[in-house]
């Protein structure tokens, strides 16, 4: 991206010119169904894999969840589409350390996780007046 | 059968500076379980984000946590510069790592020095800090600004260092260095220490990795994993080994944050030394397209940052996994079966950084 | 406890390793970031640092020529100090004094100077 000029900030105001390249993409991100879910992070713990996080991302209507891995520091994705309004399996059976993030994705989505440990039912990040789901895009 | 008691540990607590909440449930002196509450400071970042341009968001990042403020920049910006499809220069990966390393220095000796505190050997505590001036005055007069040093943007870094400031940054790291060489024995052997240390909270390896501990927690159960090996910035340039301890306990988290502040500074050192000139920016333009996984080890462990862009100045999304909010699980399973007064000095050795947790 | 006992034995007799701080001052370093300063003679009001600021501690009014400014809100990014095309702001590196009272700053296009009166209109 280097051109001829004499390079200038960065926090010039941006060209809202399109980059020539195609979008940025994640490697090794797999979709999968919901229903497949389960196994395949069983079979993630079986090989020794780190659960890195749990990503929600609201689509309108529906659901994205993207649950990242680590293996010698090799990540591995699955996302996973989920309609709103349907439970979310929680898979802390499998990584006991998914409550946290899963009640975070429950507080802040309204996304309902079905099968925690430890329910913090929506007040893990909020207080006990709110009732917004801050994460959700607004229409 | 005795009788159970549960205890807040929290959120105001001495040894906490910031709020957390552990509710403890004891059997006389033993926690049979602990259950974390946090939400008491969170701010909403991720929202934030998506309100508040690109080029903006680098300074809101910045803010998530105080102490390493610089690597959530980082690795804010090495997210968009994938997104973007823009390469930094290499001088400017160079004083990535400069910096970067000093922020794990002040980071390692604030918490060395909390560490000390929280076991009441408070003369430790104040070496520790008086040392952490030296390196909070490199971070002022390189960056002008001791905490929230603003100098990594998209695209390379906004202010250079200079050739006397380079010398000035390893002569005052000999000072450093000499000073740690001092306190090394008494973080290894000193026997007040050992005796809050040795054996306390013992995570074994596959717990470790099972529950998802990062950082020094996981490199101090023996598993040799450190962000920095995928090599950005520059560190694929440099030489350097993780620092990896096997017992598994409070003091081998100790131990590898100690030999770790040798490694900052042996990490800084060669980065100056290998320096290349040039330029330190590279001119930014477009909107960020598509999604990417951006990583970087801070002092705490591995931090991921998801960035969705959609062509827009707002981005569609921003997520950040924070290290302490991946240590938390493994705090919890560290604490049952340890005594009441320990509960402090485990808390501690995950070095906890909840402003980091909540965003 | 004999391994801190030298050091301890040394600090006894070192000098202090703070400073009396009202009394005695470091000058800070030269790159500081301590405030920003306005020079509203060179500023055209455009507006590119309000939009920039992270914070929104600029407000600019383009048809009243007049630039408020909250110190309280501002976090010295410096993304103004880039950004402004005729390199009306700065950054003085003395730190801002603490104050009881939150304030705002209101700049605005100084005074025209008496022998050249404003033409009418």
């Amino acid at each position: 991206m280097t051109t001829g000029e004499q390079p200038t900030s960065a926090l010039r105001p941006a060209t809202i010119v399109p980059p020539a390249q195609a979008p940025a993409r994640i490697e090794n991100l797999e979709r999968i169904p919901l229903a497949d879910l389960l196994p395949r992070v069983r079979a993630m713990a079986a090989q020794g894999a780190r659960l890195v996080t749990l990503t929600c991302v609201d689509m309108g209507g529906a659901f994205e969840v993207l649950y990242h891995f680590d293996l010698d520091l090799q990540l591995q994705h699955f996302s996973a589409q989920i309609p709103a309004g349907d439970k979310l399996p929680s898979i802390t059976s499998e990584y006991l350390c998914a409550f946290l993030v899963e009640n975070e994705i429950a507080d802040l989505f309204g996304l309902q996780v079905e099968g925690l440990p430890v329910d913090y039912h929506n007040r893990l990040m909020l207080t006990e007046d709110s009732s917004d789901r801050p994460l959700l895009r607004e229409r | 059968m005795s009788a159970r008691t549960v205890i807040p540990f929290g959120p105001q607590h001495p040894v906490l500076p910031e709020p957390v909440q552990l509710r403890l449930t004891l059997e006389e002196e033993r926690v049979v379980e602990a259950i974390p509450a946090i939400g008491y400071v969170h701010r909403g970042i991720e929202k934030a984000a998506e309100l508040n341009e690109w080029v903006q968001n680098v300074f809101l990042v910045e803010r998530i946590c105080g102490i390493c403020s610089f690597l959530h920049a980082l690795c804010y910006c090495q997210g968009i510069e994938t997104l973007l499809g823009v390469e930094p220069p290499p001088r400017a990966r160079y004083l990535r790592v400069v910096w970067g390393e000093l922020h794990r220095l002040h980071s390692h000796h604030l918490w060395l020095g909390l560490l000390a505190d929280s076991f009441g050997f408070e003369s430790l505590f104040m070496q520790f800090w008086r040392n952490r001036e030296m390196i909070m005055d490199l971070l002022e007069m390189t960056a002008g600004n001791r905490v929230i040093v603003s100098t990594c943007t998209v695209g390379g870094t906004r202010r250079d260092i200079a050739q006397e400031q380079a010398s000035e940054i390893l002569r005052t790291l000999d000072k450093v260095q000499n000073e740690l060489d001092k306190l090394l024995p008494v973080i290894s052997n000193d026997y007040t220490v050992r005796s809050r240390t040795v054996g306390k909270g013992v995570l074994p390896k596959d717990k470790a990795i099972r529950l998802g501990a990062v950082g020094p927690v996981l490199r101090a159960s023996g598993v040799a994993q450190d962000v920095r090996m995928i090599g950005y910035a520059a560190y694929g340039e440099l030489g350097f080994t993780p620092v990896v301890e096997q017992a598994g306990d409070a003091h081998a988290r100790l131990l590898v944050r100690m030999k770790e502040t040798y490694q900052a500074i042996d990490l800084i050192r060669q980065a100056l030394a290998h320096m290349p000139e040039g330029e330190i920016i590279t001119r930014v333009r477009g909107n960020p397209r598509g999604r990417t996984i951006s990583r970087v080890e801070q002092p705490r462990g591995e931090v991921v940052y998801y960035l969705a862009g959609n062509g827009t100045r707002n981005l569609e999304r921003l997520r950040v996994r924070t290290p302490t909010f991946a240590n938390v699980p493994a705090l919890v399973q560290m604490l049952p079966g340890c005594e009441l007064a320990d509960v402090p000095v485990l808390v501690l050795s995950i070095d906890p950084c909840i402003s980091c947790t909540e965003r | 406890m004999p391994n801190m006992l030298s050091n301890i034995l040394g600090n006894i007799f070192a000098r202090p390793a703070t400073r009396a701080y009202p009394a005695v001052r470091r000058p800070p370093f030269s790159g500081a970031r301590g405030h920003i300063v306005f020079d509203t003679k060179s500023c055209g009001f455009c507006g590119a640092c309000s939009r920039r600021c992270p914070s929104a501690a600029i407000v600019i009014n383009r048809t009243d020529k007049t630039l408020t400014f909250d110190p309280f809100r501002c976090i010295i990014c410096e993304a103004c100090v880039e950004v402004c095309p005729r390199k009306s702001i700065a950054v003085d590196s003395q730190y801002r004094a603490p104050a009881y009272v939150k304030t705002v700053e209101v700049h605005t296009l100084p005074a025209p100077p008496e022998e050249a009166p404003r033409a009418a209109g």
